[in-house]
């Protein structure tokens, strides 16, 4: 096993591993972000004596090779509900994040947060695209889309704090402005 | 000089690949320092692999959707209720 902040610090080497093995940037990332799940979730089996990154990429390049030089979307080959229960959840939890879980959680949430997630999260567009799209400043699809993670992740996992990391830095009307 | 606060905006830009090579080389140091920064980009990268997944299995369940353009089909369920 290996503690996350180490496998953080190989972010640097297998991206450049994954833009070598895919010659463009955003599917690099891809490819990336599919290895540091799958990493993750196999943490277990990596034997600490041995080279990390050499463990991580091999994942990467088996990744590359079984799936993504057939063009295969990484999402619908790599399910991840199990990452979601260990990494966000704590493995003595039961509960069990699945789509039907998604589902409600959206239909609960403002059409207008659900209307940004798909748009930014699902459908990959960029900011400049969704505000033009949605008729709304750059900076009010930040906060939008800001306020839609942190109530769905509220509703995913209500046991479960939302990890907002920023909190702690700033002043209370900051604080309120962000979780309104 | 202090060097600039990372935001929660600069960890989402990062998850959303909107940062340049060196706003993202800035914004990875501070997670790489950062347990919070770390466990808050972690969460972020997993809710949206669960989105994709998960509209994924709607588009195949819901013919409307899967019928239409990606763009109508996601103002359609944005909808929803």
């Amino acid at each position: 096993m290996f503690e996350q902040a180490a496998l953080i610090d190989e972010m640097g080497k297998l991206r450049k591993f994954a833009l070598r093995l895919t010659k463009n940037a955003h599917n690099a990332e891809d490819l990336l972000q599919s290895t540091m799940l799958r990493a993750l979730e196999k943490k277990d089996y990596f034997q600490n004596e041995t080279n990390l990154f050499s463990w991580t990429s091999k994942i990467m390049f088996n990744l590359f090779v079984s799936g993504y030089r057939q063009k295969k979307k990484f999402e619908t080959q790599y399910d991840p509900a199990p990452y979601i229960d260990q990494m966000s959840m704590g493995p003595t939890q039961e509960a069990h994040v699945d789509f039907v879980t998604v589902n409600e959680s959206m239909k609960l949430l403002s059409p207008e947060h659900r209307q940004i997630l798909l748009l930014v999260c699902v459908e990959g567009m960029r900011y400049e695209e969704a505000s033009k799209l949605l008729k709304i400043p750059v900076g009010t699809v930040r906060s939008r889309l800001s306020r839609a993670r942190y109530h769905l992740q509220e509703l995913l996992t209500p046991s479960t704090p939302y990890k907002n990391p920023m909190l702690g830095h700033l002043t209370g009307s900051q604080q309120e402005r962000i979780v309104a | 000089m202090l060097p600039p606060i990372i935001t929660e905006f600069d960890v989402q830009a990062l998850v959303d690949s909107h940062l340049t090579w060196e706003e993202e080389k800035r914004v990875l140091q501070a997670i790489r320092t950062d347990p919070a920064l770390h466990a808050y980009y972690l969460q972020i990268v997993a809710q949206k692999k669960l989105l994709v997944a998960w509209w994924k299995e709607q588009a195949t369940e819901n013919k409307t959707a899967k019928s239409t353009s990606h763009e109508a089909g996601v103002l359609l369920l944005a909808g929803m209720q």
